[in-house]
């Protein structure tokens, strides 16, 4: 009954003409006043800078360090930051070689790629599932973020038993129809790399895509259609023009996350041969024998470095004019639903097919795969020899419990600090009078965005090395603050924009009426903030849980998690093991993601 | 023009199972190039036939027509999209869309139908944005434009296909108070000098009095009453039309005498008799109450005596001042009526007063 037109405003709004007022009223003249008021006055304003400065070294140690180890250590001989000498020989070394070209050329097309993949797939998803009558999108909303369940490392391993030429489910059932299987449908490629890591972006980039679909003003697209537009032109001319920065953001951030990736270069271009930078670092990390080659990792990572930066400016110009199509004031449109007729069919067909690649045939693959003693395709005859050996296997293995617990530990940890700092950040940045303060805590605490996870790990060896007063290397204690540092952008962003949602006039009058920041922050801030705040800790843990480049880099000792430790098994030919174990964390995350989704239902 | 007949629709009410009629039995049709107001408080309907009118929304039934062609029918089972659809819209929030500057927005309608040429729609695009004095202001953005200049924008925006019918869905309501008269007084200009067939939603009755040729009185739904501004208001035909526009004094009466030749009846109220007309449906229905509106109210220190004034005594209860007139509340017996005086003649709180009422001023409602 309460239509959306009844409630709308301008967002294109005529200028606030009580903002002035208010500010005023928030900051008041020193008046003959009772003497609370006026102490708090006074109290106010050092607490802030404090609170600016804290939180500018805190995230400049953070952050910068991690940066300036990688940076420092690609100059000295030893590859080491706090080596002694300087020298240019890594730079030399590395980019003499016509190989790391060719490294470099592959890893563009192998990010473009994949980021082109996930948007196309993850804007079509979206748009059908927010903006049509799909037949049952109620349900397609949550199960389209399901894969988020299937962490990269798990799709390729499942991906690899699906499309494997040698071992693989679809080529040994054609094989007695089409004989030899087809080469470009071959997995171990760069085409297949792509594919996969492409698939395995799609969660997330539907995640950022969905929020702005829905915030689109629905009168936007009326009045184009009242203008004679059809149905074709008001997406491409209206919807998408608002769409453009969230995709632009989501474009970048891929990139920027892709350009190191490792969990599906590890599985499908390592046995493929496909040269990848991510790669090439990880064998310098770790050579079979000999010292690992830190010059050598460091000037390579360096290159990713000037990469990042260009990114990270292209990101921020573009997300800055992003409140300018925003409708800041928490308003609900009901969005305008277009009958697909018809279409309704075929689109069904496209959202499952989607489905099935990302998570239902992963699934059914893995588990496959757990069951049976060795892998070879899907026979008939491996029926009798069906066992749940591979799960007593794991089950009963010490390494695998300490694994768990672990990595339970690192995403306990990861979460607590990133609600707190993510919070305090995200409200310094937005609500921040001085442009110049918002400007740089937002620069630093974005910075992360553009380290690539396998760098991460590679710079804290350096530092974990460097500081040795504090012996934290080879302990959990190391990836938590490769998790917490990694995953600080995200967080950021996500108490940003749950705050720019809230009119800050509601925290304007908490302080007009005696409240001072803390309690703003807690009384008002917060309990507003409930839904994202839930949402950012499932998302931090179900992240740090399927976390593997970190971790992998990291692991040294008694640190192993559930992803490295499966890694391990598949790498040694222990599949029936991965698998099982790939299973088991499949359902655990499927759970937390099933659980936040049902926090986060939208009401139709 | 526009035609609409018996538009239905509900929605089902999430709280009680039910449903909820939003539209019930909505009829009404719009010569060509009048400016027709649906006016009804928030939440009665307004919105939902003009939408439904733009094709925005589809009633459950019924039939809508504009300029002779059938657009909607729910029996025959016909919707042509807005896009087909020859109407200009103005939306509540304007809808200038931002990433398109003044030009462009205008454009637009033009461009989207693929059949004009540039410099085509480059005159016509000027020609609008002349005819709404925005002509110098093409290349700026639309973000940069004050609320008056987006409402501006938005109307070339509707006018330029030069369409049969101009929605206009609230569009005075995001503007402050002075603003407001002056584009007030600008859309009935344009309108008159377009002569675009007109339909404007409101729930401000001085916009609906003062923009209109004919008003629809809507209320839950339902169309309770059409008529030109004047007639609605002071020949309202309900106890709902008689409060929503404008103040009223709201007497319980019963007919004491029906009307004669000359229209005047009789009807019995708590202060004695009252000489009044009946409005169609008061003389059959078995309560009355009597609407006399406070500027209608004669107030003195003295009786007049003229034939066929009504008169009552009481006594001032209070008085406020507003300006340009003063506000009286005067107790009649039991009954704390309000009537209206002159800043001149200035009566006290306390003191005895006469009120008189001519009998055509005086209406006689159905009860409920």
């Amino acid at each position: 009954m309460a239509r959306p037109t009844e409630q709308r405003t301008a967002s294109v709004s005529p200028p606030a003409v009580s903002t002035t007022a208010t500010r005023a009223f928030a900051r008041p003249e020193p008046a003959p006043a009772r003497r609370g008021q006026i102490k708090r006055r006074i109290r106010l304003r050092p607490t802030r800078i404090l609170l600016f400065a804290l939180l500018a070294i805190l995230l400049g140690f953070l952050t910068l360090g991690p940066l300036a180890a990688v940076v420092i250590g690609s100059f000295r001989p030893d590859g080491l930051p706090f080596g002694e000498g300087w020298t240019f020989d890594n730079y030399i070394e590395v980019w003499s070689s016509h190989y790391s070209w060719v490294l470099a050329g592959n890893t563009l097309v192998f990010t473009a790629g994949s980021s082109a993949v996930a948007i196309v797939i993850a804007l079509t998803l979206s748009w059908l599932i927010e903006r049509t009558d799909l037949p049952g999108r109620a349900l397609f909303r949550a199960a389209v973020l399901m894969p988020m369940a299937t962490p990269p490392l798990l799709l390729a391993i499942a991906w690899a038993l699906v499309l494997s030429p040698t071992i693989g489910i679809v080529p040994l059932a054609l094989k007695p129809l089409i004989g030899a299987f087809p080469s470009w449908l071959d997995i171990y490629s760069l085409p297949g790399t792509i594919f996969v890591q492409g698939l395995a972006y799609v969660p997330t980039s539907i995640l950022m895509l969905s929020p702005a679909i829905r915030a689109i003003d629905p009168s936007f697209e009326e009045a184009a259609l009242v203008a004679r537009a059809t149905r074709v032109q008001v997406f491409f001319r209206v919807a998408l023009p608002f769409l453009t920065p969230t995709l632009i953001s989501i474009a970048t951030i891929l990139m920027m996350v892709g350009v190191l990736a490792f969990d599906v270069p590890a599985v499908i271009g390592i046995p493929g041969n496909v040269p990848l930078m991510s790669i090439e670092v990880f064998r310098r990390m770790t050579p079979p024998s000999g010292l690992p080659d830190y010059g050598g990792s460091a000037a390579l990572n360096s290159a990713v470095f000037v990469l990042m930066v260009v990114g990270l400016v292209v990101y921020r110009r573009v997300t800055r004019h992003a409140g300018r199509y925003a409708t800041v004031g928490g308003k609900a449109y009901r969005p305008r639903i277009s009958k697909l007729g018809a279409w309704r069919w075929p689109a069904l067909g496209l959202v499952g097919l989607y489905v099935a690649a990302a998570i239902v045939l992963p699934f059914l693959a893995l588990f496959w795969a757990s069951l049976i003693p060795y892998f070879g395709g899907f026979d008939a005859s491996l029926l009798n020899r069906v066992s749940l050996g591979a799960y007593h296997d794991i089950l009963t293995s010490h390494g695998v419990w300490t694994a768990a617990g672990n990595a339970l530990a690192i995403a306990g940890l990861a979460v607590l600090a990133l609600l707190v700092l993510g919070l305090v950040t995200g409200w310094a940045i937005v609500r921040a009078k001085s442009r110049a303060a918002s400007l740089l805590l937002d620069v630093l605490s974005m910075i992360p965005m553009g380290v690539p996870p396998l760098m991460m790990g590679v710079a804290l060896i350096f530092l974990a090395f460097g500081i040795r007063i504090v012996p934290i290397y080879g302990t959990i204690w190391l990836i938590a603050l490769g998790h917490f540092i990694a995953f600080l952008p995200v967080s950021t962003r996500m108490m940003q924009v749950g705050l720019m949602q809230i009119n800050g006039e509601l925290e304007e009058a908490a302080a007009v009426a005696g409240a001072n920041l803390v309690q703003t922050l807690l009384r008002i801030a917060t309990p507003l903030l409930r839904p994202t705040m839930i949402a950012l800790a499932i998302w931090v843990a179900v992240h740090s849980i399927r976390e593997f480049s970190i971790a992998v880099m990291l692991q040294s000792g008694h640190n192993s998690v559930l992803s490295t430790v499966l890694y391990s098994f598949w790498e040694t030919g222990s599949s029936s093991q991965a698998a099982a174990l790939a299973v088991l964390l499949m359902a655990m995350l499927c759970l937390m993601v099933a659980v936040s989704a049902y926090l986060s239902r939208q009401k139709d | 023009m526009l035609s609409v007949r018996t538009l239905h629709k509900s929605f089902a009410s999430p709280s009680d199972g039910g449903s909820v009629k939003v539209l019930d039995d909505v009829s009404f049709t719009v010569p060509a190039g009048s400016f027709f107001t649906l006016l009804g408080p928030s939440g009665c309907g307004k919105t939902t036939t003009m939408r439904s009118i733009a094709g925005l929304e589809t009633p459950d039934d019924g039939s809508i027509s504009i300029g002779g062609i059938t657009v909607f029918d729910g029996a025959r089972g016909i919707y042509v999209p807005p896009n087909k659809r020859q109407i200009g819209m103005v939306f509540q929030s304007y809808a200038i869309w931002p990433h398109m500057d003044v030009f462009d927005n205008v454009a637009f309608p033009l461009k989207v139908t693929g059949k004009l040429k540039s410099a085509d729609i480059r005159r016509r695009v000027e020609r609008a944005l002349e005819t709404v004095q925005l002509e110098t202001l093409g290349n700026r953005p639309a973000t940069r434009l004050s609320g008056g200049q987006q409402q501006r924008l938005a109307l070339a925006r509707a006018l330029v296909v030069e369409p049969d019918l101009l929605l206009l869905d609230e569009p005075l309501s995001n503007l402050d108070a002075q603003l407001r008269d002056t584009m007030r007084s600008e859309l009935r200009r344009l309108q008159r000098e377009v002569g675009v067939t007109t339909i404007f939603v409101t729930h401000d009755q001085t916009e609906a009095l003062a923009l209109s040729d004919q008003i629809a009185v809507i209320n839950k739904g339902a169309i309770v009453q059409i008529g030109e501004p004047q007639s609605v208001y002071e020949r309202p035909q309900s106890r709902f039309v008689a409060t929503f526009l404008g103040s009223t004094n709201l007497l319980p009466a019963t007919l004491a005498e029906r009307p004669g030749a000359d229209g005047i009846g009789r009807a019995e109220t708590a202060h004695g008799h009252l000489a009044c007309v009946f409005a169609e449906d008061a003389e059959r229905a078995p309560s009355t109450v009597v609407s006399i509106r406070p500027e209608n109210i004669l107030l003195a220190a003295q009786p007049v005596e003229q034939p066929g004034l009504n008169r009552f005594g009481g006594t001032i209860h209070e008085r406020v001042y507003v300006g340009d007139s003063v506000e009286y509340i005067v107790k009649v017996g039991e009954t704390l009526m309000r009537a209206r005086g002159t800043p001149h003649e200035r009566f006290n709180e306390g003191q005895a007063i006469q009120l008189h009422m001519r009998a055509h001023d005086c209406l006689a409602l159905p009860g409920e």
